[in-house]
C-alpha cells in the first residue's frame, strides 16, 4: 500500500501522501506505519473485529473504532479520480443534493450521507454521480468522482440551447424542456438550472409536472440531454443489462440527422 | 381518401419492430405520403409488388390484378442500430379534421402552434398537406408554404 502511494498514479499528478494516524491505533500504541510490530498484534486486531469490538458501551456502532488503518482498503479521493487535476480544476460541481440516511442494523442504526452532484465543464460535458459515506465531506467528494466518471457529451444548438422539445418522464416526473432564442436565460426548476449550467446551456424554458424530486429531475434531464452511444436494447455490449440511464435515443443534433437520412435539412427559417 | 392513421401506424410500428422492409396499400395518397418520405430520406426507396412481396412484375399479373392484393413496399433505414424514423402519426382526424392556410402552415413550420391542437414542427419533423391544387396534391409543409397552397394537415413524422 505504501509503495502504490509514493510511486503509483497519485505521486505522479502530485498527490498529498502524508498519512493520517487513526485514532484507535494512537489508542493502542501503534504509531509507526505499515505492518504490525508483531503477527500477533495482526491477530489481535482480527479478533477485536470478528469479536465485535465495534460496538461501543451504548450498544451502538461505533462509527470511528476501525482496528485497521483507516483508509487501508479503499483509495484516497485523490487515487481514486480517474481525470487529471489540471482538468478537474476547470470542472464545475454541484453537489445539488446532500440528505442524511441511515441503515438499520443488528446492532442499531448506521447513518451515513448521501450527496448527489452534478459535474460539468459548461462548454457540453455534464454528468452525476452519487456518493455515500460517514462523513459528509468525503461523501461529496465520492459523489463527485462518480460525476467526473459519468461525463458525456451533449449536442446543443449553437452552442447555447437544445436542438428541439424534449418532453420526458422518470418515474412519476415528468419534465418538458423547450429550446429558447439568445438572451433568454435558464427559466425553469432549480435543479434543472444547475444541471444546464453546468452542460453549457444557457436559453431554455422548463416545466415540471408530477413528481418534483430532485433525483429524479436530475437524472431524467442527463438521460435525455445527452445522445447516448450505446446500441438500444443492447446493455453495454459486453452482456451485461441495459440501465435505466440507457433507456431511449437522447437528443440528435442537426448533423446527424442530416446524415442518417442522407438529405441536407434546408435553412427552414421562412420569411 | 384521407386514411392517412393507417400508413402512419404500419411505417411507425415497422421501424420500431426493426423491420426491413413494409408494405403499405396501394392507393395514390399511400405512394404520395412515401414518395414524401422517400424525398425527405426516411425510406431509402420504394417499389410496387403483391402481399406476397415487392416485384413490380407480380403487381401486373394474376395476384396483382387484384387491387386488394396490390401493395407498395418501402425499404427502411437504420443507422448505429437506430431507426431514422421513430414517429409517424395522423395529424387531421375524422373526429377532428385539420384544415390550414398557408399562414398557420407556416406558423407550424416556425415553432408556433395552429389551429388550436397542432403543435410546432420540430427540427428534422415534416408534414405533409394534402392540397387542392392538381399539380400538387400532395405536399411537403414546407413546400406547400413556399408554393402558396394551403389544405388538410394529413400526418406529421419525425
Amino acid at each position: 500500500m505504501d509503495a502504490l502511494r509514493q510511486s503509483g498514479t497519485a505521486a505522479e499528478w502530485g498527490a498529498d501522501d502524508s498519512q493520517a494516524t487513526s485514532r484507535s491505533r494512537r489508542r493502542r500504541g501503534q504509531v509507526d506505519d505499515g505492518q504490525y510490530e508483531t503477527p500477533l498484534d495482526e491477530a489481535l486486531d482480527l479478533q477485536a473485529w470478528n469479536s465485535g469490538d465495534l460496538v461501543n458501551d451504548f450498544e451502538q456502532w461505533d462509527q470511528h473504532a476501525t482496528p485497521l488503518e483507516e483508509t487501508s482498503s479503499l483509495p484516497s479521493p485523490a487515487e481514486a479520480q480517474t481525470l487529471p487535476p489540471n482538468v478537474v480544476s476547470t470542472l464545475m460541481r454541484f453537489p445539488l443534493i446532500s440528505k442524511r440516511v441511515v441503515q438499520q442494523g443488528g446492532k442499531g442504526r448506521m447513518p451515513s450521507w448521501y450527496v448527489l452532484t452534478v459535474a460539468g465543464n459548461g462548454q457540453g460535458l455534464v454528468g452525476v454521480g452519487e456518493g455515500k459515506d460517514t462523513e459528509n465531506p468525503r461523501a461529496i467528494e465520492k459523489s463527485f468522482i462518480a460525476a467526473c466518471k459519468d461525463l458525456d457529451w451533449v449536442d446543443r444548438f449553437e452552442d447555447r440551447t437544445l436542438w428541439n422539445e424534449i418532453d420526458t418522464k422518470w418515474g412519476s416526473t415528468r419534465v418538458l424542456m423547450r429550446p429558447r432564442p439568445m438572451g433568454f436565460g435558464l427559466r425553469c426548476n432549480p435543479f434543472i438550472h444547475q444541471v444546464c449550467k453546468a452542460a453549457g446551456i444557457k436559453d431554455i424554458s422548463a416545466k415540471v409536472y408530477g413528481s418534483r424530486n430532485g433525483m429524479n429531475i436530475i437524472k431524467a434531464c442527463l438521460r435525455v440531454l445527452r445522445g447516448g452511444h450505446a446500441p438500444p436494447m443492447m446493455g453495454d455490449g459486453v452482456g451485461r443489462k441495459g440501465t435505466r440511464m440507457d433507456k431511449g435515443y437522447g437528443m440528435r443534433g442537426r448533423e446527424n440527422i442530416e446524415r442518417e437520412r442522407g438529405r441536407w435539412l434546408a435553412d427552414n427559417r421562412l420569411r | 381518401m384521407p386514411r392517412a392513421h393507417d400508413i402512419s401506424a404500419r411505417i411507425q410500428n415497422a421501424f420500431r419492430a426493426r423491420l426491413a422492409q413494409v408494405a403499405v396499400p396501394h392507393t395514390t395518397q399511400n405512394l404520395a405520403i412515401l414518395s414524401i418520405l422517400l424525398q425527405s430520406g426516411f425510406v431509402s426507396s420504394l417499389t410496387r409488388g403483391t402481399v406476397a412481396g415487392p416485384s413490380p412484375t407480380a403487381f401486373d399479373t394474376c395476384m396483382g390484378k387484384l387491387e386488394s392484393k396490390r401493395r407498395i413496399w418501402a425499404d427502411l433505414k437504420y443507422r448505429d442500430d437506430r431507426p431514422v424514423l421513430t414517429n409517424m402519426a395522423a395529424i387531421s382526424k375524422p373526429s377532428n379534421r385539420i384544415y390550414m392556410d398557408v399562414d398557420e402552415i407556416k406558423r407550424i413550420c416556425t415553432g408556433r402552434r395552429a389551429a388550436w391542437i397542432v403543435r410546432p414542427l420540430q427540427m428534422g419533423e415534416i408534414a405533409v398537406v394534402r392540397t387542392r391544387s392538381k399539380e400538387n396534391r400532395f405536399l411537403e409543409a414546407r413546400e406547400a408554404v413556399r408554393l402558396g397552397l394551403g389544405g388538410e394537415v394529413l400526418c406529421r413524422a419525425r
